[in-house]
């Protein structure tokens, strides 16, 4: 297989669209090595949770839009962009949810930080949200010490 | 996402087929509620076909627990499977819900207290 796997789709801001798109999402990512495969529901989660977010608070109720998902795939990582036009949010900011109760909300964002390796926001030219994430995904990307066997 | 729902004794069964999302969550807890405001707070949620659950869904877990629990009842889960299980345990609401293999596990132990 030749690496990286680029993937590119653009969702409509309806949260009716979420299901299929992370059935698109899985499908791409079965090009993982089977021993990889265990992070996709970690991987489709975080991105339905940035997805929504676009829909719900980006762009708002009945306000059409479009995200755009952009996925690459290396033999270590899995990079993920979801980027909306909407209201610009620095998520990076928002409160985490006090976990010792049971809360009705806020759980989205601590699911997408809990799952990725790396989260960076940012809002290109000023204009709505590109949130990245990166989720390292190969035995071979595990930290090993300089001379452990199999380093190098 | 399907929903059926179910009367065992005085214990409200509803199974939750497919993914449990921002999309459809609302169903869920329109469902539940009217049966807990109809005097039956004792809630089972079979969810051994649940796929799927976000963050809304758990929110919807949540407000049913909170509402069950406020109408001296109880929204207990069953049959999590293990992805549905991770969130679960990843938010430590595993330690906030009464969680049961199977449906008539939860039943039996509604059946074992006083309503």
């Amino acid at each position: 297989m030749d690496w990286p796997q680029r993937f590119e789709k653009t969702l409509p801001s309806d949260l009716g669209a979420g299901a299929q798109a992370r059935a698109w999402l899985a499908d791409c990512l079965a090009c993982l090595p089977e021993e990889s495969r265990p992070v996709i529901p970690d991987v489709v989660l975080a991105f339905g949770e940035l997805f929504t977010n676009c829909v719900r608070h980006a762009y708002g109720p009945g306000v059409a839009g479009r995200v755009e998902v952009a996925l690459w795939v290396t033999p270590e990582e899995i990079a993920l962009s979801v980027q909306d036009y909407g209201r610009t949010m620095d998520t990076t900011h928002v409160a985490l949810p006090d976990l010792s109760r049971a809360n009705e909300g806020g759980y989205g964002i601590f699911l997408v930080r809990t799952l990725a390796d790396e989260v960076e926001f940012e809002a290109p030219g000023g204009i709505g949200n590109r949130v990245t994430l990166r989720r390292r995904h190969s035995p071979s990307s595990v930290f090993r010490p300089e001379g452990a066997a199999g380093s190098g | 996402m399907q929903l059926n729902l179910e009367h065992r004794e005085n214990v409200v069964i509803c199974t939750v087929e497919g993914d449990l999302d921002a999309s459809n969550y609302s169903e869920l807890v329109d469902l539940a509620s009217a049966e807990i405001e109809a005097g039956r707070p004792r809630v089972v949620l079979g969810l051994s076909k649940m796929d799927y659950i976000d963050s809304s869904g758990l929110g919807a877990l949540v407000k049913l627990l909170k509402k069950s629990r406020l109408a001296s009842g109880d929204t207990k889960l069953t049959g999590l499977k293990p992805e549905v299980r991770k969130v679960f345990e990843l938010t430590h609401l595993d330690k906030i819900f009464d969680i049961f293999p199977e449906v008539d596990a939860a039943v039996a132990h509604y059946m074992a207290t006083k309503p």
